[in-house]
């Protein structure tokens, strides 16, 4: 998402629950309405809005008897979401990842640790976090293979 | 007591046919269903059935025997009227019992395919571009918007189409389309009024060597997409519409929902009409009702509102559309929608009304009795009624306003949530 691609996003509050939503799966305007308690209308103004700005596509339909639903999910592939903008979205998700995943006893590991460090020291940890982001990226498995795994990797300065 | 016999039948091609003989009738009204509308068309092609339409059954537009055979008819009174919709084209022609074999046969003629030139094709296309931007200009047309704002294509797409749309429609796509159109399997013939069962042997003399073309293609899936749906526009009002999805025609249930949208929407009795007129002072012009297709439907509320109440009015819309699911109706509403409903399908049984709805009822599978259908209006009970209004969650309802912005009606559904 967000970003390289697309510097110029404003996404509201709203566009954020759509988007976020759409991190566990394909869905219906109706199921996204239902999860996120709106109304259906207001959903479909930010699925339009999402789908102009290419951060979610269509996937399909779902036909019940003489009725079809469209399904909307994310673009294939990798999801990037870099500072700016997204970053709400980075920490929404993340925080609700990590929640649920200690509900559930799924493994997860999250710290924050705050040093005071040489320049040289914060730039070869920096290098080494990118190189890490970097080889995980390369062994990006295909869509739909495996257990869904969500990195996240974050370190800044502070002065 | 009233006793409807119709005879209905088939012709080997596919055509079918339907006389209802109505006693004591002056008139006799003949309606040509074509199973073609805006449900056959793509978004690309928007607007072709309506241009067919216009280019088969201009008067003015004819080829010279058709042109005679109109002229013929047109000196005895003969009334013509041609109508396209999401689901059919019509055309509709009263006469006196006289004139019927030979309306029946300008029909006939009517509905063989002709050349189309191009001259008559650009001149048709011209007149419905101006019809469009008539529509699409005048406030009073466009509260079908709210189809376009409830359902997605093709059921969501307007019936006249767009100048875009409109524009690029070639002749030769519209010659191909006529050709499929105009097949007697997708013909269905109303015969009402002053005639008998015996006018089925001019229908199977004049129309039984047509053998072209094939059925339509089975109808779409509907595909409902709800959307907030704005006309910005001057002034200091705003009309708001309201649309909730409900059973179509082929069901059941639509006949508690008909007597829901009455209670709620129809007359000076109705629930907003009392509501936001005569207890808040809201709106002059309040009110509602409901569409019904062959596979949904919608019931609609609408309300003619001042700009600086426009929160206010909304928010007594919703309240009185909601109430219905929680506080319990009153039987003396049920009883009295209920006969309105009985009275208006006898009232429609008296005239070319009943034409339009044997017709399309057909379209959508049954055979329709006005007796029958009062009948079960009258047999509709209460808790059916209050069960019909869980169809109006205002999470599934479509909004459009004219004379506002997006930003600001979409901010009235989150606030209303």
């Amino acid at each position: 998402m967000v970003t390289k691609s697309s510097p110029e996003l404003n996404l509201s509050d709203t566009l954020l629950g759509v988007f976020v939503a759409l991190l566990d799966g394909p869905a219906t305007a109706r199921a996204l309405a239902n999860r996120l308690q709106r109304p259906i209308a207001a959903v479909m103004r930010d699925l339009d809005s999402l789908l102009s700005k290419n951060l979610i596509v269509l996937d399909g339909a779902e036909r019940l008897g003489s009725m079809t639903e469209r399904c909307y999910r994310l673009p294939a592939g990798e999801l990037h979401i870099n500072l700016g903008e997204g970053l709400p979205v980075l920490l929404r998700e993340a925080q609700r990842g990590i929640v649920q995943a200690d509900l559930l006893g799924l493994p997860i590991t999250a710290s924050l640790v705050a040093l005071r460090l040489t320049p040289e020291s914060v730039d070869k940890l920096l290098k080494k976090l990118e190189q890490l982001r970097n080889d995980a990226e390369r062994d990006n498995l295909a869509e739909g293979e495996g257990q869904r795994f969500n990195r996240f990797i974050a370190a800044w300065s502070e002065e | 007591m009233t006793m409807e016999v119709y005879t209905a039948g088939y012709l080997e091609n596919g055509l079918g046919f339907l006389i209802a003989p109505r006693p004591g009738a002056h008139l006799v009204h003949l309606a040509a269903y074509l199973d073609h509308g805006v449900k056959d068309e793509t978004p690309e092609e928007n607007g072709i059935s309506h241009l067919i339409e216009h280019l088969l059954f201009n008067v003015h537009r004819f080829p010279k025997h058709l042109a005679s055979a109109w002229q013929e008819l047109a000196q005895k009174g003969v009334y013509l009227e041609a109508w396209t919709g999401k689901e059919h084209t019509r055309l509709s022609l009263s006469c006196n019992a006289e004139q019927l074999r030979q309306a029946l046969r300008f029909v006939r003629q009517l509905l063989k395919p002709l050349p189309i030139r191009q001259e008559a094709f650009d001149h048709e296309r011209s007149i419905v571009m101006d019809e469009i931007a008539r529509k699409r200009s005048s406030p009073e047309y466009l509260w079908n918007l709210i189809e376009e704002a409830l359902y997605a294509p093709p059921y969501g797409l307007p019936v006249l189409g767009t100048p875009e749309t409109v524009a690029s429609i070639k002749l030769e796509d519209l010659r191909r389309k006529l050709h499929q159109v105009l097949a007697p399997v997708n013909l269905r013939l109303v015969l009402v009024g002053r005639c008998s069962a015996g006018v089925a042997d001019a229908v199977y003399e004049m129309f039984s060597t047509w053998t072209a073309g094939k059925a339509s293609s089975a109808s779409p899936p509907i595909e409902l997409a709800q959307r907030v749906m704005a006309i910005r526009g001057p002034g200091s009002r705003v009309k708001l519409y309201l649309a909730f999805p409900v059973p179509g025609l082929a069901d059941k249930e639509r006949y508690a929902v008909e007597i829901l949208a009455h209670i709620l929407g129809r007359g000076m009795a109705s629930r907003v009409f009392r509501s936001l007129r005569e207890e808040v002072e809201l709106a002059y012009a309040v009110g509602g009702g409901s569409v019904h297709w062959r596979q949904s439907g919608y019931l609609f509320l609408a309300a003619d509102l001042a700009r600086e109440r426009l929160d206010e009015g909304f928010r007594n819309l919703l309240k009185a559309a909601t109430s219905l699911q929680t506080t319990p109706l009153l039987e003396e509403e049920v009883v009295s929608a209920r006969e309105a409903l009985a009275l208006q399908a006898l009232h429609e049984a008296e005239g070319p009304g009943l034409a339009y709805r044997l017709g399309v009822h057909w379209l959508a599978g049954e055979i329709y009795y006005p007796t029958q259908a009062a009948s079960v209006y009258r047999q509709v009970s209460l808790s059916e009624v209050h069960a019909a209004a869980r169809y109006l969650d205002p999470r599934h309802m479509a909004l459009l306003g004219i004379g506002i912005h997006e930003d600001e009606l979409a901010r009235l559904l989150e606030v209303s949530w």
